[in-house]
């Protein structure tokens, strides 16, 4: 009796992750199958173009060097929130997180403000004649990263912030007590036992920098086209609506692949996790 | 008693509201001034039919693709560049018109009449694209398109995207610079076009993209549509339009009706009242929309970012849209691998 209540009561939710998340994708997946002859054609004629193996090459690095420098920068932010903030937390945590209450043109177009031509950067560094004319770094890979990091990075704090809180103060004191440099202390204590909120900040940072569609538009140039834009182009301009299955489903399976990957090297720093 | 009162009230009021209600034309356009648009074009046709006017906004793409979706339903009038007008066309999407309710028609400008056959809308504006450029920054007065290649122009020119209405132009550019036709010697304009490639920063989607350029000191030049420069030159003063020596390419903006619409004497009256003298004059005043009506005359105040005057409309070339169309994909995927690589 009980567990046909469980179940009567689980069964909403699941109908309606069936009918809105699972039914779709099945949906788009066969768009994706001409034939069950040749059925993987289109990926392979997707694929076997140099133009798109840049594209998806380039999606992934950018994704994965927006996660690095977001893992860089929020664990010393995650750290200070966690153990020295105290009162301040609350503050700390909502400034944090301000990056995501922006809209992302607003934020888009704020960033083309510092990094532009005649943006802050640019000044800062003729005044101090570093440089000696403006340099270019609107419209370039490089800008789309700092747009991201600057968006993403909030989701690898607040996951970081949560570990790192419940990691005994006593086992970092006994690690120095022992002879433990700092170092050795983050590397063989705090990383492992913080694998689990590092392991859900990397998907949700990785997730979303793949696929971000506003910022590479906005910032990129042409050479940072991502697969996100390449969708757009597809759905939207020439109406191909296969093609653009078929690169969703792509993203959807690197999607997985990295996750699989940034699981498992979790699992390796802590067995637990 | 009272209830019961009440009761009848709201059932009359809720028969007055169906019985009469007023009739409803849904126009599918841009979403750029709607206020101005309301004011001079929605509103006094309202009034003088005793119609109420939705508007669904959106760009050329996202509309269309709309429509596709919805096989046409929904939407009475639809607004689109000459591109995707030619695509909604062999899509099966828009109505054949009756021209016998659209009189205006005849005075409007012979290359707006009819520009994809009589059985479909004419076009209620005319657009051109040609070159600003900033005079602060360029000593060099750029003349002709093939400035565009110009080695001390490196990085600092901006292009509309392929995607875009004026985008293909770029490509039939690219192919007159070698003396080509670029539908018949694509490699070759393609070729060419790669020649300009280091000219170019980035390219464009949305006009206010090159506005912000331009403001922002990272370009110098770009390739536009008249109707972008307004905004350029409030945000760079130093800012001047060029029409090319060799001539321009017209972009026109037009209007159908959709097949299946149940308001169809209505929308073409709508096609009518947007092509009158009074229509036309208001909005080219307002600074909407360059006029086709060649009744409409303008100081050459007036005109200014206008494409107004018959000799200027004369000198444009054509484009064959329906070759534009059947090459897109080719075009769209040689053009990324040109500026996306």
């Amino acid at each position: 009796m009980n567990n046909r209540l469980h179940i009567l009561l689980v069964l909403p939710g699941v109908l309606l992750v069936v009918a809105l998340l699972v039914a779709p994708l099945y949906f788009v997946f066969l768009d994706t199958i001409p034939d069950l002859e040749h059925p993987f054609s289109l990926y392979e004629a997707f694929l076997e173009k140099g133009f798109h193996q840049k594209i998806i090459i380039r999606t992934i690095r950018v994704a994965l060097i927006t996660t690095m420098i977001c893992v860089i920068l929020a664990y010393p932010c995650a750290f200070f929130i966690a153990r020295y903030a105290r009162r301040f937390k609350a503050v700390l945590i909502v400034i944090a997180v301000f990056p995501l209450l922006l809209s992302p043109v607003v934020r888009s177009f704020a960033w083309m403000a510092i990094l532009g031509k005649n943006g802050f950067v640019n000044d800062l560094l003729l005044f101090f004649r570093i440089i000696q004319e403006p340099v270019q770094m609107l419209y370039t890979e490089g800008a789309v990263i700092v747009g991201l990091t600057y968006l993403f990075l909030p989701l690898m704090i607040l996951p970081l912030v949560g570990v790192i809180e419940n990691i005994e103060e006593d086992l970092l004191d006994s690690a120095k007590s022992l002879g433990a440099k700092d170092i050795i202390v983050f590397f063989q204590i705090i990383l492992p036992l913080s694998a689990s909120g590092l392991l859900v900040g990397c998907i949700l940072v990785f997730t979303g920098s793949l696929t971000a569609y506003t910022t590479p538009r906005l910032l990129g140039g042409d050479q940072a086209m991502t697969l996100s834009t390449l969708i757009y182009q597809n759905a939207m301009t020439l109406f191909e609506w296969d093609a653009a299955s078929v690169i969703a489903i792509i993203m959807i399976t690197l999607t997985i692949l990295v996750m699989k990957i940034i699981g498992s090297l979790a699992t390796r720093m802590n067995p637990d996790v | 008693m009272k209830k019961s009162v009440f009761f009848v009230l709201l059932i009359l009021l809720s028969i007055n509201g169906v019985i009469f209600a007023k009739e409803k034309l849904v126009i599918s356009t841009w979403g750029y001034n709607g206020d101005l648009l309301k004011k001079y074009v929605y509103a006094p046709f309202e009034e003088k039919y005793d119609v109420e006017i939705v508007i669904e906004s959106g760009n050329n793409a996202a509309r269309l693709n709309k429509l596709k979706l919805r096989k046409g339903k929904g939407t009475d009038l639809i607004y689109l560049v000459e591109s995707y007008t030619k695509d909604a066309i062999e899509a099966g999407l828009i109505a054949k018109i009756d021209r016998s309710n659209l009189p205006n028609v005849s005075q409007i400008y012979q290359l707006a009449r009819a520009p994809f056959g009589n059985d479909y809308g004419p076009a209620y504006t005319v657009m051109r694209a040609g070159i600003i450029y900033d005079t602060a920054q360029i000593s060099d007065p750029i003349t002709s398109w093939n400035d565009l290649w110009r080695s001390n122009l490196a990085g600092k020119i901006s292009v509309p995207n392929i995607t875009t209405s004026a985008g293909p132009t770029i490509v039939l550019t690219a192919g007159r610079h070698v003396n080509v036709n670029a539908f018949n010697k694509p490699d070759l304009a393609f070729k060419s076009l790669r020649q300009m490639k280091n000219n170019v920063l980035k390219t464009y989607n949305r006009s206010s993209n090159l506005a912000n350029m331009f403001a922002q000191g990272e370009i110098s030049a770009g390739v536009a549509l008249n109707f972008v420069f307004s905004r350029v030159k409030k945000a760079v003063p130093s800012a001047v339009w060029v029409d090319p020596v060799e001539g321009s390419y017209a972009s026109l903006n037009t209007i159908n009706v959709v097949k299946g619409s149940p308001n169809k004497e209505l929308a073409e009256k709508f096609i009518n009242h947007i092509l009158s003298e009074k229509i036309q004059r208001d909005i080219a005043l307002a600074g909407v929309d360059s006029p086709v009506n060649v009744n409409v005359k303008l100081s050459a105040k007036e005109a200014e970012g206008l494409t107004y005057g018959k000799d200027l409309i004369a000198s444009f070339q054509d484009v064959d849209w329906g070759s534009v169309n059947s090459n897109k994909k080719v075009w769209i995927e040689n053009w990324n691998e040109i500026f996306s690589n």
